[in-house]
């Protein structure tokens, strides 16, 4: 699991591009809705391995998710 | 042995919230995650007062008392005795009749079903499953995530005994770690609902679909999946990881916003006609505690 494909799922989730420092401060459109949007697209990418990874629902950062998909 | 249900009386608060004014500029969050335009609180009435009254009506109907009576409530306004016992009494219900209480939230109806088809017998023929949730006793003014997404309502549903054995499947299942991610807790004297809405999608997202799936693997043939509508997001998002048609999947989001233990007897309400003897129904709730239940019938 490569990060800029991650950060392709996050960019198409969000309906909007974003790159490594993008978070939930700086992003328009990564609302509470968004959170769950990426949340439910990065489950679908890993087939279901996300959704065990709890550390993700508070994970309002790029950096972070990569971080915690990635480990 | 098998479980008859009859069509459920349903009451949705007295004040219905177009949430456009609530959240202001907000239409893509309406649309795309809650689902529903509008949310129902109920101003006037009590929870005993919405539990006896819908409780009445669904009797008055049947016209002959339950042998047994499950309520399912959280909103007690008394730490104990439960409500059941006063709702009971309020409805005329005969003193010997097995009352008692089922303390949960979505997944409180199928839980309480999956009860009832135990206790149903020759002898005990008949019961009633009494849903009554108002929540808005205990969203914060200023919590608008939650608030939008509750509405308060109650629902009474009949159930008969059957010498068919119409339960075909049924799974159930917790996750006590993550108990505290919707939760009503005291500060300064009163209480207050808690959520973190994420951990309960990521939990449905999670066990949801892998019982649907482990249930459509062994019968293709599902004419109807009454899942409870939380959100628009989770129901979606449930769906499309379950791999399940989604026109065979009715919301109640044209109505209303999510009536915890009243949202699957809204949703049989609703579609109660189109539901035909020998159809394969699952029925799936899931939410407090954390917990789930999901039930597949062969309709009666």
């Amino acid at each position: 699991m490569n990060s800029s494909k991650i950060i392709g799922v996050i960019s198409k989730a969000l309906g909007q591009k974003v790159t490594e420092s993008s978070s939930i401060q700086n992003t328009k459109k990564w609302d509470s809705l968004g959170h769950l949007q990426i949340l439910a697209a990065l489950d679908k990418f890993t087939k279901g391995k996300s959704s065990k990874i709890s550390e993700l629902n508070d994970a309002t950062s790029v950096k972070t998710i990569i971080k915690h998909l990635t480990k | 042995m098998g479980i008859e249900i009859s069509k459920p009386f349903v009451y949705l608060g007295n004040k219905k919230i177009p949430l456009k004014t609530i959240l202001k500029n907000k239409s893509n969050v309406i649309k795309n995650k809650i689902g529903s335009k509008n949310i129902h609180i109920e101003e006037n009435k009590s929870v005993l007062e919405m539990g006896v009254n819908i409780t009445k009506k669904c009797i008055k109907h049947h016209k002959s008392d339950p042998k047994f009576l499950i309520l399912v409530s959280q909103g007690q306004e008394k730490r104990f005795p439960s409500f059941a016992e006063e709702m009971a009494y309020n409805c005329g219900i005969s003193n010997d009749c097995f009352v008692f209480t089922v303390s949960s939230g979505c997944s409180g109806f199928s839980q309480s079903l999956y009860l009832a088809n135990k206790l149903l017998s020759k002898k005990i023929d008949q019961g009633i499953i009494v849903c009554v949730e108002k929540y808005s006793n205990y969203i914060r003014n200023n919590d608008f995530k939650t608030k939008v997404l509750f509405s308060d309502a109650a629902s009474a549903t009949f159930v008969r005994f059957s010498k068919k054995n119409n339960l075909l499947k049924s799974f159930h299942g917790f996750d006590g770690q993550n108990s505290s991610s919707l939760e009503v807790t005291n500060d300064k004297k009163r209480e207050f609902l808690n959520m973190d809405g994420n951990k309960v999608f990521l939990f449905s997202i999670k066990n949801i679909p892998l019982i649907i799936k482990k249930i459509t693997n062994k019968y293709k043939d599902i004419n109807f999946f009454l899942i409870h509508p939380g959100s628009k997001i989770l129901l979606d998002t449930v769906i499309e990881k379950s791999g399940i048609n989604s026109r065979k999947v009715p919301t109640s989001f044209h109505i209303t916003g999510n009536t915890v233990s009243t949202s699957i007897p809204l949703l049989l309400k609703d579609n109660f006609s189109k539901l035909k003897k020998n159809d394969k129904i699952l029925i799936s709730g899931f939410g407090v505690g954390l917990s789930h239940a999901t039930l597949l019938l062969r309709w009666i």
